[in-house]
């Protein structure tokens, strides 16, 4: 009985505590911090129930982080999930061009979000940078900044979403590709009728996954804007990184964490429930 | 008819080819222009020509020589943090796939979901534990949260899954426990898969920062990225655009170069293995 403890102790002790002890534990405490006004790590908690969380309401510039992750979201889930598909149909086959196309998409997202987003600072400069063609300062304006942002985080990982399709699609039966090219299918047909259908579980994971992902988004905002101009790509994670080490908030910033928390869960469960009824 | 198909379908791979191609290049190549120019506005570029390397001299020499200290960071970070996941996840992914228990399907399904967990909501209370135990401004403050992923112990257990049993089945009749069948038989062969584990993590540490940002102040303690970050973040005007480039690239270039030695089991590793849940 007691080697039995112990076997169980070396193999599932260390994942378990590192995931209680940094995972659960401070989910936990960051849900209670939420019901006190905290001003510093310095000063002494005040109880004070939901406060917090009536304020969110009124808070102009909670309201504006959601709408702009939104627009960000919107922007980001069809490029990530559209582009990377074609791209995976397309270069599908293991001809040497469709390889070279392959690893140089897949490049970027070998970097850190930090060295592409000073990269794209620099293609975005509205006087000598590549997107100075465009005759638009994409980043250094309310309007269309946050579409800017969310390009480049878009660029980066395109590769990755692009081999989540290649690998969906080298699991499908390629019988059923042969079968349907005697039958004189188009590869049009052959698309629509036995690739996408068969794609789903992947299309499933993928959206959810970058919905999770995107609306965390953080890295690209910090380096490629800011939060700015303005406040037109404060992100609510962002958001929680300035109140709490900015204003020093830490009662309210947690409680904004919680609420992306929440957020976070419902969008993932709807967007997995709705690829489920579909099948 | 059919041959006229193959034609266009040719001609939209070439054109889409190139077109993603230049999509890809085209910042990079802009990095490495400016990056050896010494003259450069925001309003004006001299030339294309590469014509100094001075920003690659300065980049190391400049901030009291502290771009050779935030890569060492980087580096042990990074490499401390493999080695700890790929201990807890080779135990992990092997008890999970082999040792029975109840309840242990649902466990490891409590385990995964923590992949849904916005970071930003373990984020205050991490720091107010790290404050506490003085673990701000440390090698081990930036590595331990890194350590609470469920992924490579999520890998590990559908590679052991895959695994014929009758070896291990036989090393026990022979006598061994399951601490030795792990050892002894199993962890050899989970070479290829602890290779992906390390890559995996190694990447994901390089490139962090908002971890970095909150945790380590003091500048001698900066990672690579969190520096690049932080220093870039300058007014457009005032941003010596050259300089800021090469260090960009200087921090880039690990992950060039591993991604270039690696690169089927790096790509390998982080899609299949994200797919076969």
């Amino acid at each position: 009985m007691r080697s039995k403890f112990i076997t169980y102790l070396i193999f599932f002790g260390p994942i378990s505590s590192f995931i209680s002890g940094l995972l659960f534990v401070p989910i936990i405490a960051n849900i209670w911090y939420s019901f006190h006004r905290w001003q510093g790590v310095g000063s002494e908690p005040i109880f004070v129930g939901l406060e917090n969380y009536i304020a969110l309401f009124s808070d102009s510039d909670f309201l504006l982080t959601l709408f702009n992750v939104a627009r960000y979201v919107s922007f980001i889930l069809p490029l990530v999930v559209l582009v990377p598909l074609f791209l995976a149909v397309t270069f599908q086959q293991d001809d040497k061009w469709s390889k070279i196309v392959r690893s140089v998409v897949i490049f970027p997202f070998a970097f850190s979000m930090v060295v592409e987003g000073v990269l794209w600072r620099w293609v975005y400069q509205p006087h000598v940078g590549p997107a100075s063609l465009l005759k638009i300062d994409i980043i250094g304006n309310y309007a269309t900044a946050i579409y800017g942002v969310a390009f480049v985080a878009f660029w980066q990982a395109m590769g990755f979403y692009m081999y989540m399709f290649l690998a969906g699609i080298g699991s499908i039966d390629t019988a059923l590709y042969e079968s349907a090219k005697i039958d004189g299918a188009s590869s049009l047909q052959i698309f629509r009728y036995i690739t996408l259908p068969l794609l789903k579980p992947t299309l499933a994971f993928v959206v959810t996954m970058a919905l999770i992902w995107n609306i965390q988004t953080f890295d690209p905002v910090f380096v490629v804007t800011h939060g700015g101009p303005g406040f037109s790509t404060l992100t609510p994670v962002f958001y929680v990184y300035w109140l709490a080490f900015n204003r020093q908030d830490i009662g309210y910033a947690s409680t904004v964490a919680v609420i992306l928390l929440i957020i976070t869960l419902i969008i993932a469960s709807i967007s997995l429930k709705l690829f489920q009824r579909g099948e | 008819m059919k041959n006229h198909r193959n034609v266009i379908t040719n001609a939209i791979k070439l054109i889409v080819g190139i077109l993603m191609i230049l999509l890809v290049v085209v910042p990079f190549v802009w990095m490495l222009l400016v990056s050896f120019q010494e003259k450069y506005t925001m309003y004006y570029l001299e030339s294309f020509i590469p014509s100094t390397i001075k920003n690659y001299i300065d980049a190391f020499t400049i901030y009291d020589s502290s771009l050779l200290r935030w890569l060492l960071n980087s580096a042990i970070v990074s490499l401390f943090t493999a080695g700890i996941v790929i201990i807890t996840s080779t135990l992990g992914g092997y008890g999970f796939a082999r040792i029975n228990f109840k309840m242990r399907e649902s466990l490891f399904t409590l385990y995964l979901s923590t992949i849904m967990i916005p970071f930003a909501t373990t984020l205050i209370p991490l720091l107010i534990f790290f404050k506490t135990l003085g673990l701000t401004n440390t090698y081990l403050g930036l590595i331990l949260p890194f350590c609470a992923n469920i992924v490579p112990t999520f890998w590990i257990r559908q590679y052991v899954k895959n695994l014929p049993k009758e070896l291990e089945d036989a090393a026990r009749i022979d006598g061994c426990s399951d601490i030795q069948v792990f050892t002894k038989i199993v962890l050899p062969l989970l070479k290829p898969a602890i290779g992906v584990v390390a890559l995996y993590t190694i990447w994901n540490q390089w490139n962090a920062l908002l971890w970095p940002l909150v945790v380590v102040q003091d500048m001698s303690m900066y990672t690579a990225t969190q520096a690049l970050a932080l220093l870039q973040g300058g007014t457009q005007m005032a941003t010596n655009w050259g300089l800021i480039m090469a260090i960009a690239f200087i921090t880039g270039l690990p992950m060039f170069i591993m991604f270039l030695a690696f690169q089927k089991m790096f790509i390998k590793g982080m899609v299949l293995g994200a797919l076969k849940g």
